[in-house]
């Protein structure tokens, strides 16, 4: 039985020791941290990595925390150094990277942006580009939803005003078209 | 056969099992893993399914995972913190120990290991600039050859069901673990030999069909059969393991090897027995075990307790050997660590050679002086030289090759 605390009452209690607190700090914000990271990396093993790191570094100093008011921001801005850290030395990632510095506004790439930038082969971009141009705007924008930011289907509803039965046909449509373009066996 | 005929489309559009790819969900894992299992045709489909999941989610990864990964380096972490420095003694002669305690051999190491990222970094350039290679440690590497001789590498594997043979399941767990398993409620079909080895600078930990847990050390090899049948269980080994067995009193756990073969019933024991080392050594950490020896005069055996080591000669016709042993020595490659207790330079670099994959040469040192300390097996070889290099003995790295000078 898990009970959900709040952040700063899991902070208080990783300060003390405790694992668990940590892992469910951890479960509550990794997906939001990597997010942040693929949206400037290519690398998506670094943008987990270094959300990993961030997590391990503060169990490792647990004991010299100091109290945060604010759990959210506070993480975002390890992962941020973490990130810049660790990607210091490589050179493919540091053009997107320059969009992320301390002082400006966050730069959001658009859902076909970064599952392109993601794909390594010249020819998979294009192709994938392609292909996701030739989807309406609305499958666009559930599959984003569904897949990218991990909603539910009644999230999904409650969110566009749509029926679910609607939303799950617009995105299995969607895979169905994508699909008979783009092969991923192996 | 409720999901023979679904597409990659019905996959992916049902909720669980978008739970199921991200992990979040842990009823989601539980159900398609059944559904998986129950009806193992759907297995093509199905990761093709995952794969799409994969690109769609721009490759967030699995929460199960990210979270089984954070355990384990903190759990990593905690054994750092207790590994006592122990004093790093180099000795002249044996009566001579005490007198020269020259540098805390493994409180440099477990100073290496407290420091920061970046000064880590720095201190690798430093030890970088004395050598003009580096080489990193080994890691978790393995190669499974199955009885039809096809090869999985196991590093590049991905986690899961890697193969199927009669009603067992070859599973890839996290990294650096394989998991035999029968099927529930099922008996053993027909018994296929697998062998799965290690590299220099590999190591490799399975689970096999009975529950037993070995731990493969570097350039070792361990054939075992796909689920146990008749009255014994049967493997055999090259070079090092550790085995801690799953007690069963009707069927005797037997490890075989060209020069010797070791019996238990149940028990936690260490075999080292490299062809390069002098004697193949049996540690015993719980239980008892009998060793049987071969050697040119025939066969000699002996039952050794826990905390003693036998010692089977590998050449020559001396009978097996006991003794009382520092079980923890022998013990530390298991947890991660070199661990030397009084031991020539040679028997310290055989090691090296093993976890690096490098080769060791000999130039007017002196071969017969000897050390101690405890050194963790995650440091880079240059980081590892440079801390000998404290004790005065002093190496040259040219690719893969060091040369003792």
């Amino acid at each position: 039985m898990q009970i959900n605390l709040d952040d700063k009452t899991l902070w208080v209690n990783i300060k003390k020791g405790n694992q668990a607190a940590l892992t469910q700090l951890f479960q509550r914000h990794y997906f939001l941290l990597v997010k942040t990271g693929i949206n400037y990396l290519q690398d998506p093993e670094l943008a987990k990595d270094a959300a990993n790191d961030v997590f391990f570094n503060i169990w490792r100093n647990r004991e010299n925390l100091s109290d945060v008011e604010n759990i959210k921001a506070y993480l975002a801005a390890s992962y941020r150094n973490r990130i810049f850290l660790l990607a210091k030395s490589d050179l493919k990632n540091t053009n997107r990277l320059k969009e992320w510095n301390r002082d400006q506004e966050e730069t959001q790439h658009s859902y076909e942006e970064i599952l392109v930038t993601l794909q390594v082969k010249k020819e998979e971009k294009e192709k994938l580009l392609r292909y996701l141009e030739q989807l309406t705007p609305r499958q666009k924008e559930y599959l984003q939803l569904k897949f990218y930011e991990g909603l539910s289907y009644e999230q999904i509803a409650e969110q566009t005003g749509q029926a679910v039965k609607t939303i799950y046909n617009t995105i299995y449509e969607a895979i169905k078209i994508l699909r008979q373009k783009i092969s991923l066996k192996k | 056969m409720k999901y023979e005929n679904y597409t990659v489309e019905d996959f992916l559009a049902e909720e669980s099992f978008q739970q199921y790819c991200a992990a979040t969900n842990e009823a989601a894992i539980v159900f398609w893993n059944n559904a998986l299992e129950q009806e193992p045709q759907i297995e093509e489909t199905f990761k093709e399914a995952i794969n799409w999941y994969n690109l769609l989610n721009a490759q967030q990864g699995n929460l199960k995972e990210q979270t089984e990964l954070l355990q384990k380096r903190i759990h990593q972490l905690g054994q750092e913190y207790n590994a006592q420095p122990h004093k790093l003694i180099r000795m002249r002669g044996r009566w001579w120990a005490a007198a020269c305690i020259i540098l805390i051999l493994c409180a440099g190491s477990y100073f290496y290991l407290k420091q920061s990222p970046q000064k880590q970094i720095a201190k690798t350039e430093n030890a970088a600039k004395i050598f003009k290679n580096d080489i990193a440690p080994g890691g978790n590497r393995a190669v499974l050859t199955l009885a039809n001789g096809s090869k999985i590498i196991l590093d590049s594997a991905k986690n899961g069901s890697l193969a199927r043979q009669g009603n067992s399941k070859i599973i890839k767990l996290n990294d650096g673990q394989l998991s035999y398993q029968l099927a529930a409620g099922t008996e053993p079909a027909t018994i296929q030999y697998n062998t799965i080895s290690t590299p220099r600078g590999g190591q490799y930990q399975l689970i096999l069909s009975d529950g037993s847990k070995v731990w493969l050390n570097a350039a070792s090899s361990l054939k075992f059969p796909s689920a146990f049948t008749g009255k014994q269980r049967s493997v055999e080994l090259t070079g090092e393991g550790y085995f801690e067995i799953t007690h069963n009193a009707a069927m005797p756990f037997k490890v075989k090897n060209e020069s010797a073969e070791i019996t238990v019933l149940g028990t936690h024991f260490n075999i080292n027995a490299y062809d390069h080392e002098s004697s193949l050594k049996v540690t015993l950490l719980e239980g008892s075990v009998k060793v049987k020896g071969f050697s040119v005069k025939g066969e000699r055996s002996t039952v050794i307790k826990p905390g003693q080591q036998a010692q089977v000669p590998l050449s020559g016709d001396g009978g097996i050997k006991v003794q009382a042993i520092d079980v923890d020595e022998v013990m530390a490659w298991k947890d991660g660590f070199f661990e030397f207790e009084n031991m020539e330079l040679p028997a310290i670099m055989r090691q090296i050679e093993r976890w690096y994959d490098v080769s060791v040469e000999y130039k007017n040192a002196n071969t017969k002086e000897r050390f101690g300390g405890r050194i963790s097996r995650n440091l880079s070889l240059s980081k590892m030289l440079h801390l000998l290099e404290t004790n005065r003995v002093h190496f040259k790295l040219d690719g893969n090759k060091i040369t003792v000078l």
